[in-house]
């Protein structure tokens, strides 16, 4: 486990959403009804910025072309095609940590490579 | 020539003519290849191909941001292929259902141009053969002078007709509308290629609708409002129409809207939002049956339709920042689900 301050509670207000640095890869906060979720800054669709997005209860939708998930399980809803990845993510001490051991990136079918 | 398409869960195989877009081709076939503008800019129909196997049309496309060239990927709405060949899309893909109407290519001619305001015209087309649409679809237009094709809504409706008409406003360095605003061009020739879009009306699915369009998305609004009529949907369901424009003298279509007003008074409402003027009392006085906010569009629209979002369906068309603001406002003061909110993005 690698446990990494990415910010402070009150750094993401209920339903809003946040990118921040954590050594020197950008990771998105979301925060949900259920508390806090980190993941990668882009929309595994046509990578539209997820600091844009809209959170509401424990969903999160891409205002691009409406991709939705589940932010606890990352599992896609409505048009969405795919998960969203998550780092596993905790609150200790007024700070929001995720378990940061690589970067997570959304790798696109490379069938004949 | 033969494409086979390959996608995560199926292989699908349709034909192609030499110098025929795959895209064209794959929908016109039944195809359902995922897109968005058909113009080269969105990058959606995004696929991958063998080096050699397409030849792409346009190699300034803005929708070629999105294209990682290394791994062959390439925009199917521009490219052409030169033989026999497989590409691979990343998309599930099925085949247009039944209710859908199938897009196809032909000819038309310039009928008439007119007026609408000083920088919009509404633009008259016969075709050589009858196109089927429904109220909200868009169709792509060139001509043989200006390369490349756009996309504008149907601007009204109705079924089977060879005759089409498209509001055009103009566009600032664009070069198709420079060419129409620049002379006379009744008689010049066109190719058309069309329908398509997503955003339009389904009589039997749809209940209660909204429109909320900006400045000549308004055309996409006036063609799921006849379509609307045609099929007596406001005999049972509620349609709440939002135009946004800038000022007074941005308005048209109100007559037209007032008479759909007056066939359906207690099911239909139309509202004029201005956002960068105050209203006229003229304004008001001339149009009596219609309502006018200030204000941008999205917003007006959000607190008109408080208490009322319930079980609607939302058509939005217009510009990429008014449609981003209708979107957030539906998802979050309408609460209204993702898969009721429904808009073609294009120009």
């Amino acid at each position: 486990m690698s446990w990494k301050h990415v910010c402070n509670v009150d750094d993401v207000g209920e339903l809003e959403v946040a990118e921040f640095e954590v050594e020197g890869v950008k990771i998105v906060i979301a925060r949900s009804s259920e508390g806090y979720h980190g993941l990668p800054p882009s929309c595994p669709h046509m990578e539209q910025t997820l600091v844009d997005a809209v959170v509401q209860d424990c969903t999160m939708t891409c205002t691009k072309h409406l991709w939705q998930w589940n932010l606890q399980s990352g599992a896609p809803m409505g048009l969405a095609e795919m998960p969203l990845k998550l780092y596993e993510t905790k609150v200790s001490d007024g700070s929001v940590l995720i378990n940061f051991e690589q970067e997570l990136e959304y790798e696109f079918e490379d069938s004949d490579e | 020539m033969k494409i086979n398409v390959q996608t995560p869960d199926r292989e699908i195989s349709f034909d192609c003519a030499g110098e025929e877009r795959l895209l064209h081709a794959a929908l016109r076939n039944g195809v359902a290849l995922p897109y968005e503008c058909a113009t080269g800019t969105c990058g959606i129909c995004k696929g991958r191909a063998e080096n050699d196997d397409v030849t792409a049309l346009w190699d300034d496309a803005p929708g070629n941001k999105f294209l990682n060239t290394k791994k062959g990927e390439f925009l199917l709405c521009q490219a052409v292929p030169n033989g026999d060949c497989t590409l691979r899309v990343s998309s599930s893909v099925g085949l247009m259902s039944k209710d859908q109407f199938l897009p196809g290519a032909c000819k038309g001619k310039v009928k008439q141009v007119g007026d609408l305001t000083n920088d919009t015209k509404l633009l008259e087309i016969r075709t050589d053969q009858p196109i089927s649409y429904n109220g909200g679809q868009f169709v792509l237009v060139k001509t043989p002078e200006v390369s490349g094709y756009r996309a504008y809504s149907f601007a009204g409706y109705e079924p089977s007709t060879n005759s089409l008409k498209l509001i055009i406003r103009k566009k600032p360095d664009g070069r198709l509308t420079d060419w129409l605003f620049g002379k006379d061009r009744t008689g010049s020739e066109l190719d058309l290629f069309g329908p398509l879009g997503i955003a339009s009306l389904c009589p039997g699915t749809h209940g209660n609708i909204m429109c909320i369009a900006g400045g000549s998305g308004i055309s996409a609004t006036m063609s799921i409002l006849e379509h609307a009529a045609a099929t007596s949907h406001f005999n049972r369901f509620r349609g709440d129409i939002f135009f946004g424009v800038r000022t007074a003298e941005d308005t048209y279509l109100l007559e037209e809207f007032s008479r759909y007003v007056s066939s359906y008074p207690s099911r239909l409402r139309v509202t004029i939002a201005l956002s960068d003027s105050d209203i006229p009392s003229s304004l008001r006085d001339a149009f009596p049956k219609i309502n006018f906010e200030t204000g941008f569009v999205h917003e007006v629209a959000g607190r008109s339709m408080e208490n009322a979002f319930d079980g609607v369906t939302a058509f939005l068309a217009g510009p990429p920042p008014m449609v981003d603001g209708a979107i957030r406002m539906l998802l979050i003061k309408g609460r209204v689900p993702a898969t009721s909110i429904l808009y073609d993005k294009f120009g």
